[in-house]
């Protein structure tokens, strides 16, 4: 049974259809919102105002409209809101990056490097992953949102590019720019863990 | 292709989302461009490390009380959807009504309507028999009848005289020191004022001093005998005298310049006629002495003078019985003669006509000399306001009393105007109720 066919058992009745969609699409919502928001506390929030306004507005729901974009509309439209409000706080959220980014974080870089020299699939730590998704908060809304949308939920840049009202080319190159930052943050990290290596060795 | 090309193309060959034709291109490119080929792996070794974090497990998983939370609410959604549909059913509570529907289905509506109704029609009926009901909605006739004088005709003697009557007086009064008057225009009769003064008697005099009712402008308009009685003794009063002389030289201030225009149009024309009421209609419209003035002449022009002339009151004046039939048939330089003549003899006013009675009289008129002027204003504020029959019997006891006041005339042509007017009301009273009964059987 899609989606669209639990959306419509639950219009009829059917809790359990509806928690079968709550199954389905929290964990990827989950992510998509944590790594958007970068706040636990703020991305729980966020994740059950998703499925709230989907009961809200269930009686309005229309069998031709498909669920998981429903949902990523509701999600994203959230993230962009609470990003605006707490636009501010952004720079209180880098110099919080940049902290983290201290002798921890060069070890693990220096780990990550000992450890194998294959970074993209064995040796990528959780913490390195961290480092990750601290790299990816610290992106443009712009850029964050199209990458976000394009690697965790899985859209194509046609989708993405409908869905931030914008030309696919735009979408791709908001994505580019998206990349080179990553890359940019990356590499200051992978020659800072090369120089720690070139130190420790003898 | 171009390294620019190649930039532009990178997120495609990253998401192999680019032609197979561009994508050989790209490549061809790529080997053999060395800063095309370190941009293309680094910007791949970017988006590995990227997928690999983004698709590791995070370090928590969505709080399960989320879950909760949303099927709770996903719940209690269901039971809301349920009850209201099921309140369908059973009872649904009224839309509240608007203002005109619960207004209609009030009790009291339709006898509001219909005492509001009957109070229109009883209106409308009251106001089709008697129009008068209606406020400036007068029959001309009556209005022609009832138009109220300007100043009650018993102190008429009070007005400053025309020339045919001030110079007879002129002869017989005394030189008398000039008053000292401020204005230079009345200078020129300061000759006739002390002469004028002599016809009037002090004790008259006396009695206007302390008994002045009328405004200002009105004082002066009266006050020639005042100031001739009061001469040297009233400077302040002397230029009004000799303004009211003055008038018969021809050089006289603008109310009495009316009166002498009054006079002479009644001259000219005579009474009575149509001529004369057209030229005297103004002068009917005009509130004060005009008219006034005319009348203690007592010749048979100055009822004329004073009656309402235009057209249609002229025929009203013809029916006023004879006096009006006397002074139609008088000329008007007969009349003027007969002024002429008869001017000296007459006494002007009310106290000389007093005083022309007998001794018991004269006493009664030096005890109460203001009664009598208080019955003749009642009189004329009475037929002022048109209660024609108080009016009518104020007017008969005047006569009673002083039948050979100057004024006499003109209270019997107030009797006669009162009893035609209280006629011609209960005519049209008749008249409409005819035409209301027609209505009514239609």
């Amino acid at each position: 049974m899609n989606d669209e066919a639990l959306m419509a058992a639950y219009k009829k009745g059917d809790l359990a259809a509806f928690a079968e969609l709550v199954d389905r699409h929290e964990k990827r919502l989950w992510n998509f919102l944590r790594r958007f928001v970068r706040d636990e506390a703020t991305a729980e929030d966020l994740l059950q105002e998703v499925f709230l306004r989907v009961v809200k507005s269930a009686a309005d729901w229309q069998p031709s409209a498909k669920v998981s974009t429903w949902l990523f509309t509701i999600a994203r439209n959230l993230c962009t809101d609470q990003a605006r409000r707490a636009e501010f706080r952004r720079a209180e959220s880098l110099d919080q990056v940049k902290a983290g980014e201290g002798d921890s974080g060069l070890r693990r870089i220096d780990q990550v490097a000992a450890a194998s020299g294959d970074a993209e699939t064995e040796v990528m730590g959780r913490e390195i992953a961290s480092l990750i998704d601290r790299a990816v908060g610290e992106l443009p809304l712009e850029q964050r949102e199209v990458f976000l949308m394009r690697e965790v939920m899985d859209m194509s840049f046609a989708e993405i590019a409908a869905q931030v009202g914008a030309s696919e080319p735009t979408v791709k190159s908001r994505m580019r720019y998206a990349l080179q930052r990553l890359r940019s943050k990356l590499g200051e990290l992978h020659e800072t863990a090369g120089a720690a290596a070139a130190e420790g060795t003898p | 292709m171009k390294c620019s090309e190649v930039s532009s193309l990178l997120v495609d060959f990253l998401y192999d989302e680019i032609p197979a034709v561009e994508r050989r291109e790209f490549l061809a490119h790529v080997e053999g461009c060395a800063s095309c080929s370190a941009e293309v792996k680094a910007m791949s070794s970017t988006l590995g490390h990227a997928r690999a974090a983004l698709r590791r497990p995070l370090a928590q998983d969505p709080p399960a009380r989320v879950r909760e939370r949303v099927l709770e609410a996903a719940q209690a959604a269901l039971a809301a959807k349920a009850s209201e549909s099921a309140k369908p059913r059973t009872a649904r509570a009224p839309e509240p009504e608007g203002f005109f529907a619960r207004l209609w289905k009030t009790p009291w509506l339709v006898p509001a309507l219909g005492a509001a109704g009957v109070a229109t029609v009883v209106l409308l009926v009251r106001v089709i028999k008697n129009p008068q009901v209606i406020p400036d909605q007068k029959p001309a006739l009556t209005e022609a009848l009832t138009q109220p004088p300007a100043e009650p005709l018993g102190l008429h003697q009070a007005q400053p005289r025309p020339e045919t009557e001030s110079k007879p007086l002129a002869k017989l009064a005394p030189k008398q020191t000039q008053p000292k008057e401020p204005a230079a225009e009345f200078d020129h009769n300061r000759d006739a004022e002390p002469k004028h003064a002599a016809s009037a008697g002090k004790l008259h005099l006396a009695t206007r001093a302390r008994d002045n009712p009328l405004p200002s402008d009105r004082k002066l308009a009266r006050s020639s005998d005042e100031r001739s009685g009061v001469g040297g003794e009233a400077p302040v009063l002397a230029p009004l005298g000799q303004a009211t002389v003055g008038k018969g030289g021809g050089a006289a201030s603008p109310p009495y310049r009316k009166d002498e225009e009054r006079l002479g149009a009644v001259a000219k024309v005579g009474p009575g006629t149509v001529a004369a009421g057209a030229d005297s209609t103004n002068r009917w419209a005009e509130p004060p002495p005009p008219r006034a003035a005319a009348a203690p002449v007592g010749s048979a022009a100055a009822p004329a003078a004073a009656q309402p002339p235009p057209a249609k009151k002229a025929k009203v004046v013809a029916n006023l019985g004879e006096i009006q039939q006397s002074a139609a048939d008088e000329g008007i330089s007969r009349s003027a003669e007969r002024e002429k003549a008869q001017a000296p003899m007459r006494p002007p006013t009310v106290e000389h006509a007093a005083q022309a009675e007998t001794p018991a009289d004269k006493k009664a008129a030096n005890k109460e000399p203001l009664s009598f002027e208080e019955r003749v204003r009642k009189a004329e504020k009475l037929f002022a306001e048109k209660k024609w029959a108080e009016a009518e019997a104020a007017f008969r006891a005047l006569l009673a009393q002083a039948p050979s006041n100057p004024a006499a005339k003109t209270w019997r042509e107030r009797v006669a105007a009162a009893e035609l007017a209280q006629e011609q009301a209960r005519a049209a009273k008749a008249s409409k109720a005819h035409t209301v009964d027609a209505l009514d059987g239609l």
